[in-house]
């Protein structure tokens, strides 16, 4: 395993005194060699916790992790890692070959092959014409890019990327995601948190979802439509309350503006929740078969969490 | 080397040496004023021009040493790579102390070179003053990396690492009211307990000897040296162990 995370807990005290906080319950992970990983997470979910433990910024306070076989702790272990950090910041004075150059060096490449490597980088990135350019002048996408040059240059065999589109220009993003993919097809190992669902669909081979710090559901994309597939979908007029019979069966229940929608994994327990609303006379909006994607099962992980969900018996259904 | 290239492009250590330049120009003019001590005045007062300008870019430029990188997080990007805590607080220290000690050489040589041309010989023993001088700037910077490790605030370890400076510059004192009668006994074990634990700049302080011609021996050297290398190198190791239990959330 490139990445293997176990039992990753972490809580902290907000202010002197103050009742501790626990950021991450649990949370386990396994990421094979040469896999785009998703990690995918509302805000505040504690996908950049997870990260800065895996990066040994912050102490977990109880769980293992190992990089390329070796624990996290001993800094030999992020010899292999690349990071790009959400919304980057750079030594203001230096240029940008300085920078990168400078981060070559702290990855372990000597003075000759990280001036070579950072020309390279610079290239692929499509910044070489601001090598000398300070990193105080450049906008908040060029600044993105050297965070990403710093972050490949040595040829990280993990490359850890949170929020890595932020701050980019859709041709920017688009350049980023083919990057990606290249490094992916190159068989560097990919770790990437991102709000971009759409994204994630296309570079990641496997995604979790995090909710409130415990990761509640690891799947695989390439099967996401098949997984999807059965979603059946109905719609009625009303409020929970006045319809929550025929929702025995749903597996995710919301309502907005005075309609109630249930999902259903089975095409049977779909019919027969709409034979039972017509028996009731309850007006039907729609009904039909969902289309499957990441969003839609980011959506309903997310709106099942007992905190946020309007029926908390669904937490646990899409756990796998 | 990024502490050292971010700090000499910065417009704070121009504006420092600028000043102690102009601060020593200033005591040249206040030299012409005096009977046959205008060389006299420019070494004294150059000298601490020279000492006080370093001190004080030490502490206000190393008091936000840290906290400026856990903000803005330049600090994630290089513990993320295979480099060890205690690796960047020793390397941010020497950053600091190449540019403090560079700083000092520069107003120094400036001091050196007007003495020279007014007195038309060259006078060793302000090298010497020199030296003594980035010994103690040696102790200085270590002191505002450690109190950087343990306080949030840059001004307030600005503070304590300008409050250790004088402190230490005026450790005699504290003997001075030990010996007296008045003192109690509890006072008298702080003042003791003071006196041997801040550092003693004062025996590093020798311009004032170097104004009237006295010459360090080699020992006196040697034992300044070794104190100021002995004392910074424990700060540096308990801002190393403070270091690596702190939490960049």
């Amino acid at each position: 395993m490139m990445l293997q995370v176990s039992g990753l807990s972490y809580s902290y005290r907000g202010q002197w005194l103050g009742r501790p906080k626990t950021a991450l319950r649990g949370v386990s992970l396994s990421i094979p060699a040469g896999e785009a990983f998703g990690f995918l997470g509302s805000n505040g979910a504690g996908k950049t916790t997870t990260i800065k433990c895996i990066l040994g910024l912050i102490t977990p306070t109880s769980g293992a992790i190992k990089i390329d076989g070796v624990d996290s702790r001993n800094p030999a272990a992020r010899t292999c890692v690349g990071y790009l950090a959400e919304q980057p910041y750079f030594y203001d004075q230096l240029t940008v070959s300085e920078a990168v150059q400078m981060f070559a060096q702290l990855a372990g490449l000597s003075h000759r092959d990280a001036a070579l490597k950072t020309v390279g980088a610079l290239e692929l990135l499509g910044i070489s014409d601001r090598r000398a350019s300070r990193l105080r002048t450049l906008s908040k996408g060029l600044t993105q890019r050297v965070g990403m040059a710093q972050a490949i240059v040595a040829k990280p065999s993990l490359l850890i990327l949170d929020e890595p589109f932020s701050g980019l220009d859709p041709i920017g993003r688009r350049h980023f995601r083919d990057l990606m993919l290249r490094l992916k097809r190159d068989g560097t190992t990919l770790f990437l948190s991102s709000h971009v669902l759409s994204d994630v669909e296309r570079i990641c081979d496997r995604a979790s979802i995090m909710v409130h710090g415990e990761v509640k559901g690891i799947f695989d994309l390439r099967k996401l439509p098949a997984l999807e597939s059965a979603q059946y979908e109905l719609e009625l007029l009303g409020t929970l309350s006045e319809t929550d019979h025929v929702s025995r069966e749903a597996v995710h229940t919301s309502e907005e503006g005075g309609v109630s929608r249930f999902a259903f994994k089975e095409r049977a327990h779909a019919e027969f929740a709409l034979k039972i609303a017509l028996n009731r006379g309850i007006e039907v909006v729609s009904y039909g078969i969902q289309k499957g994607s990441l969003e839609n099962l980011f959506a309903s992980i997310v709106q099942s969490d007992p905190i946020r969900n309007v029926n908390p018996e669904n937490t646990q259904r899409f756990t796998t | 080397m990024a502490t050292f290239r971010e700090a000499i492009r910065s417009s704070v250590l121009l504006a420092t040496i600028f000043i102690s330049i102009a601060l020593v120009v200033v005591m040249l003019c206040f030299g012409m004023v005096t009977i046959g001590d205008q060389v006299r005045v420019l070494k004294d007062f150059g000298l601490a021009a020279t000492s006080l300008a370093s001190v004080a870019y030490a502490a206000i430029s190393g008091a936000a040493l840290l906290e400026k990188e856990i903000a803005r997080k330049t600090i994630f990007n290089v513990l993320s790579k295979s480099v060890s805590r205690w690796h960047f607080i020793v390397g941010k220290f020497l950053g600091m102390f190449i540019t403090a000690s560079s700083l000092a050489c520069i107003v120094g040589t400036v001091v050196l070179c007007l003495a020279w041309a007014i007195e038309g010989k060259f006078d060793h023993l302000l090298l010497v003053a020199l030296c003594f001088q980035i010994f103690e700037l040696l102790i200085i910077c270590a002191a505002t990396v450690f109190f950087s490790t343990i306080v949030v605030t840059p001004i307030l370890t600005g503070l304590l690492c300008f409050g250790l400076f004088l402190a230490g510059r005026s450790s005699e004192f504290f003997l001075y009211f030990v010996a007296r009668d008045e003192v109690g006994a509890s006072t008298k074990l702080i003042l003791q307990s003071f006196y041997y634990g801040l550092p003693n700049l004062a025996q590093l302080n020798i311009a004032d000897s170097v104004t009237f011609g006295y010459s360090p021996s080699a020992n006196q050297f040697i034992l300044a040296l070794t104190y100021s290398i002995s004392y910074s190198c424990l700060l540096i190791l308990l801002s190393c162990i403070l270091f690596e239990r702190r939490d960049f959330n």
